[in-house]
């Protein structure tokens, strides 16, 4: 885009105008800069929106996409100043951006452009490399991990230097072994630590009492494993959430409640990525604040956002306006659960009849547009560890499921099918409650507001005793983050199917312990299989998280659907 | 009037007492737990309980809103359940920006509502009486989130000659009213229609009477008689509704709040009350109140000072 006119002496008020609809007309700028300049100058709104229209208006000045396309597909126009700013759709606010105590993606994606680990995940994948770290190597038996820090890594805001000391504490804090003691809902990332032993300013043990095969796939790549610096927790003590410090690409700025949330480039970045990523682009990043799916769609359209997360309802109409809107697999599933609690679910015959009932693609197309791949069981292929490729798929067949209804001898049965009151779940609740009917079974749906539909029991009521759930869980780049809802421990809690059995959970305890991928693959195929045969889950889809912004923008998405705010560029 | 003005500030805080207390309990009657909300799915119930208990969310509901209602007679709000920060400061930050679309709706409903009542009176059963009637009737039945949603769609994203989210910088003056020209006429509509109705069943009422019809025969001009004598009686019913107006818009914010992504107090309150953060719903439940109880107290001093009659009648009472 080319420069806007910029007079070299001063002029009228009138020739300034002029320029102004000159820059218009030529599309050196857009409506709004025309309206902000103009009424600048003195001119009324009314006045400028009868130049406006009497020029017959620029486009935006935007490469993104227009409806009908004014910027052609092939060349992108990425314009003056673009890397000044991202501005991104965040759907939630800030609440704590702590490795310790983060409740939402939005605020993980955040803790990722501000911390870092001795490790990461490579963008784009799950590799894991080298950050903090300059060398990171395990034990044979392994129970202990010793690292050496790369030198000279600043913290933010004047905090010094990452040492050893730093990592020990950030580690055993989120282990609950610090005094004061947090309170951290991912101590289990941590459950199997001993200590962090330092044994100089660079270098240290991580030791564990126990082998934790996930604490190379998760816990140490993952948000679990950042670096803090302990300096800043002490100082900033419960503030810290609201005012993270950390080693990365970029730096916390401001927290507007309900608004915004700015991070702006880190100065004196240490370069702790440079071996797997290019330097950060933008400037600044401002994340917004749009908790609606629609006002992210008509803000992205606007042009007053330049990329975000969009809904799936959006995900059309923004298509048909020219945007690309880029679909991501997830490691996130949603089911049916079939409580094996309940006495009329727990002859097998009635779930075995639900299971081959409900019409898992038309709940696909119906409730999610077609935009979701079917699940057949719990593990995704994306996972990388643990799909099972030859997981029957069930239904529906209506006859079959009523041979399985009528071997169970029952009939007239009546069950409750609990939700949340999200439009997906709802629509996905009268699917399956026309498709249990087709076989005689009547469904009552209790669709609830999210925060009682996830009050767990024990806690006032409402989670104890339901028969059919329909929900979803997130999961994290390892098999044990899917199932670890559905073990014995769950019971009464997170898994409303009520089923586990002695061997399920001996493989479950047996794939933490084991390093070899082989064997951690073959484990958890044997614990789908034997899943699958108690017919207490119909396996629905995985969802995809759908992404869409201003053409010039390239995105950094990881495979579980989380973008790299911090390794965003442009074309 | 100072005996008027004692009795009245006595109610005011009576009203915000008992609503304090309704309201902050009410909240507790919606299921849904929110530290479970607030720690996530990974947190054990072990870590729940204690939680809870530091939050004082194990003690009986009467016993949480007293102690709420005695911190907040100390200007202690508490502090928000996720972030941990003070309620107060959350509320003084979300205040302004919603006072701001309330206000200036508010201002623009009265700008075009009047005058629109006027000419309709003026001119009654007349063609531009009867459009009138239609506007104002079609403007009332229009709710604002509705009306938000055309207006971000038409001059937002389609014309793109206004920005469709946000507050804008409040250190850039144009860019800041830009920010506020679609969510303050989104509010504002509704009350235009009303506004129109009312000042126009008003006039003709007053129009009707006996000293118009001597300022007529003195040969003053309709139009003096109209806003000099006619309006200054027809209007205290208006101000009357302005006040109630007032309450309403900053209740009915909210929807204009999420649409166009602003923050403010409708949005504040509206999340605390889905994560069940009940420090921030009383907080931001007791600040409505306040705003509500004083827009009205002030509208019904400003009906003492505009109408001598009540001004005698309060005078003689007391």
């Amino acid at each position: 885009m080319s420069e806007e006119h910029i007079p070299a002496v001063p002029v009228t008020r009138e020739q300034q105008l002029s320029n102004l609809v000159t820059d218009l007309t030529a599309q050196r700028i857009d409506r709004r800069s025309f309206i902000t300049k103009a009424t600048a100058l003195g001119i009324t709104l009314s006045a400028a929106g009868m130049i406006l229209a009497a020029c017959g208006g620029g486009s935006s000045s935007s490469g993104g996409g227009d409806a009908g396309g004014s910027a052609a597909a092939e060349s992108v126009v990425v314009p003056d100043g673009a890397t000044k700013q991202l501005i991104y759709r965040q759907a939630y606010d800030m609440a704590q951006v702590d490795p310790a105590l983060w409740p939402t993606t939005d605020d993980g994606q955040l803790l990722d452009c501000i911390n870092e680990g001795l490790i990461s995940f490579k963008p784009g994948t799950f590799d894991v490399v080298n950050t903090l770290a300059e060398s990171f190597e395990a034990s044979d038996d392994n129970l202990e991990f010793t690292f050496v820090l790369k030198k000279g890594i600043q913290f933010h805001g004047g905090y010094g230097e990452v040492t050893a000391e730093d990592v020990k504490f950030s580690f055993e804090r989120i282990a609950g072994l610090t005094t004061p003691k947090v309170e951290s809902p991912y101590a289990g990332d941590w459950a199997a630590l001993k200590e962090v032993k330092v044994k100089d300013t660079y270098s240290g043990v991580i030791v564990m009492k126990e082998a934790f095969a996930p604490l190379l796939r998760t816990t140490l790549p993952g948000s679990s494993g950042k670096v803090v610096s302990k300096k800043a927790v002490e100082k900033l003590g419960k503030k810290y959430g609201v005012n993270p410090i950390g080693t990365g690409p970029y730096e916390f700025v401001e927290w507007k409640p309900k608004d915004h949330i700015l991070l702006k480039k880190f100065a004196d970045y240490s370069g702790a990525n440079k071996d797997y990523a290019e330097p950060a682009v933008f400037e600044e990043i401002l994340s917004k604040v749009i908790t609606e799916d629609s006002t992210a769609s008509n803000a992205l359209q606007a042009g007053d956002i330049n990329y975000g997360f969009v809904g799936v309802a959006t995900v059309q109409q923004l298509t048909d306006a020219g945007f690309k809107v880029t679909e991501q697999a997830t490691l996130n599933y949603q089911f049916l659960s079939i409580s094996v609690a309940d006495e009329t679910l727990s002859d097998i015959n009635v779930r075995k009849a639900i299971r081959e009932a409900v019409d898992v693609q038309g709940i696909i197309d119906g409730a999610y547009d077609g935009k979701a791949t079917r699940a057949n069981a719990i593990i995704p292929e994306n996972m990388g560890l643990g799909y099972w490729a030859d997981a029957p798929a069930y239904g529906p067949d209506v006859a079959k499921a009523k041979e399985y209804l009528a071997a169970s001898g029952k009939s007239d049965i009546t069950l409750t099918l609990t939700t949340t009151n999200q439009e997906t779940d709802k629509t996905t609740a009268e699917i399956i409650q026309a498709n249990l009917k087709d076989i005689g079974i009547t469904v009552e749906i209790d669709a609830q507001d999210s925060a009682a539909f996830y009050e767990i029991p024990g806690n006032g009521g409402g989670g104890k005793d339901r028969q059919l759930v329909y929900s979803g869980y997130t999961s994290l780049p390892d098999p044990s983050w899917s199932i670890v809802w559905f073990t014995k421990a769950q019971l009464g809690q997170w898994n409303w199917c009520e089923w586990t059995s002695p061997t399920f959970e001996a493989n479950y305890k047996a794939g933490l312990a084991e390093f070899d991928e082989a064997k951690r693959n073959q484990i958890y195929i044997d614990m789908q299989k034997e899943w699958d045969e108690s017919a207490s889950m119909a396996w629905i889809l995985f969802p995809n998280f759908y992404y869409s912004g201003q053409s010039y923008v390239k995105p950094s998405i990881q495979p579980n659907g989380w973008v790299a705010l911090w390794n965003f560029g442009v074309v | 009037m100072g005996a008027y003005l004692l009795r009245r500030l006595i109610m005011t805080v009576l009203v915000i007492v008992l609503v304090m207390a309704f309201l902050g309990a009410l909240v507790h009657i919606i299921p849904g737990d929110p530290v479970t909300l607030m720690l996530g799915p990974r947190a054990t119930p072990d870590l729940i309980a204690q939680v809870r208990s530091q939050m004082e969310l194990d003690q009986p509901v009467y016993t949480q809103v007293g102690h709420f209602m005695i911190r907040a007679a100390q200007g202690d709000l508490g502090v928000d359940f996720v972030t941990d920060t003070s309620v107060m400061d959350l509320v003084i930050q979300a205040l302004p920006p919603t006072l701001t679309l309330a206000a200036l709706s508010l201002i623009l409903a009265a700008i075009f509502g009047i005058p629109l009542g006027i000419l309709s009176a003026t001119r009654p059963n007349s063609l531009l009486d009867r459009v009138t009637a239609v506007f104002s009737v079609s403007m009332i039945t229009i709710p604002p989130y509705v009306a938000g949603l055309l207006l971000l769609v038409i001059f937002a994203v389609r014309l793109k000659a206004l920005p469709s989210i946000g507050s804008g910088d409040i250190s850039d003056p144009v860019d800041y009213f830009l920010h506020l020209i679609l969510p303050v006429t989104a509010l504002a509509i509704t009350w235009i229609g009303y506004i129109a109705r009312l000042v126009r069943s008003s006039m003709l009422e007053v129009l009707n009477a006996d000293y118009i019809r001597t300022a007529r025969a003195y040969g003053l001009s309709d139009r003096r008689v109209a806003y000099k004598y006619a309006l200054r009686n027809a209007i205290i019913p208006t101000i009357a509704v302005l006040g109630v107006a007032f309450g309403s818009l900053i209740g009915v914010a909210i929807f204009v709040e999420v649409i166009f992504a602003r923050a403010g107090l409708g949005m504040l309150v509206f999340d605390a009350i889905q994560s069940r953060n009940y420090p921030l719903v009383r907080g931001g439940v007791l600040a409505i109140a306040i705003l509500f109880v004083l827009a009205n107290l002030v509208a019904d001093l400003t009906y003492q000072i505009v109408d001598p009659r009540i001004r005698v009648r309060s005078g003689s009472s007391s």
